[in-house]
């Protein structure tokens, strides 16, 4: 199991999963978020990278709010849930403090989707010459309309 | 002393976005460098803060970023996003981009639409039309 060091965006936790032991539970059940989802360490890392640089007000020179622990954690909660077999995203973050998560397949397909605290995730696509746009509910499970459009943007 | 006057700016002018963040440019360090979409979201006061390029030189143009954005932050200055006034009315006929000085050359695009998905797909066709000019490169001529 790969371990990493103390960090405040992304303590490791150790849990035990469905939280059925009141205390700490046994070596072997416990297990690392950060490998839970497929995901790899390479996009954790980057989250936390865009975390950290963009923690304070006007990280982007321009008065940006800053990302919030919250977003991040609603991020990597999304992420988890992506249905494997889709690529990762690229991360970025915007001016109002919501993560940024996207997808650029070739000849002018790209997928942006923004990720707040709390709310609807925002999306906007441009494929070729078409372009759509929308929000959709993140509760449980990745949006089927994302993924589909995850799925076209990286389609050749 | 007189009220500012508000000017439109032409549609023959290139502005430029200023970045301080690597986040903000895909394929960093590299040739292929593109700008993001989310370097051209508005702000939280629904202005997006850009500088014209008209009547100053690349020197003056990256001075401007340096003294006007990167000195804010203390963070260095990476790049910029070029972009002609055009193609920004283009991606939106609902955008208004108005002089709005001091500082020098400075000007903002304002007239973004309330919700956040229809800013995005804005900010993504005016990422597609932009150009990244690497910090102190001169970008090449294209007319």
């Amino acid at each position: 199991m790969t371990q990493f060091g103390p960090d405040p965006w992304f303590p490791v936790y150790r849990t035990s999963p469905g939280g059925l032991f009141p205390f700490p539970a046994p070596q072997w059940l416990t297990y690392d978020l950060r490998e839970v989802g497929g995901r790899s360490t390479a996009l954790w890392t980057e989250i936390e990278s865009v975390a950290r640089e963009c923690s304070v007000p006007g990280w982007d020179g321009y008065g940006a709010l800053p990302v919030q622990p919250s977003t991040v954690e609603r991020t990597r909660s999304l992420l988890m849930r992506m249905p494997t077999g889709l690529p990762e995203p690229e991360i970025g973050a915007e001016p109002d403090g919501a993560i940024t998560l996207e997808w650029h397949g070739r000849s002018s397909r790209a997928l942006s989707v923004s990720v707040a605290s709390d709310g609807p995730l925002h999306y906007a696509a441009i494929i070729g010459s078409s372009k759509c746009w929308g929000t959709e509910e993140f509760h449980l499970s990745f949006p089927e309309r994302l993924r589909r459009l995850v799925a076209e943007v990286e389609t050749q | 002393m007189s009220d500012p006057v508000v000017q439109p700016v032409e549609d023959g002018e290139t502005l430029a976005r200023f970045i301080l963040h690597k986040g903000h440019i895909r394929g960093f360090g590299t040739q292929q460098a593109r700008v993001r979409a989310n370097v051209f979201m508005p702000g939280p006061r629904g202005e997006l803060s850009v500088f014209r390029h008209t009547g100053i030189s690349e020197r003056e143009l990256w001075e401007l970023g340096k003294t006007e954005v990167a000195a804010l932050r203390g963070f260095p200055l990476l790049g910029r996003g070029d972009l002609a006034v055009c193609e920004a009315r283009a991606a939106s006929s609902s955008l208004v981009i108005e002089r709005s000085e001091p500082p020098r050359n400075h000007a903002n695009i304002t007239g973004w639409p309330t919700e956040k998905a229809s800013q995005k797909i804005i900010a993504l066709a005016l990422a597609e039309a932009s150009r990244f000019v690497p910090c102190g490169e001169q970008p090449a001529l294209s007319e």
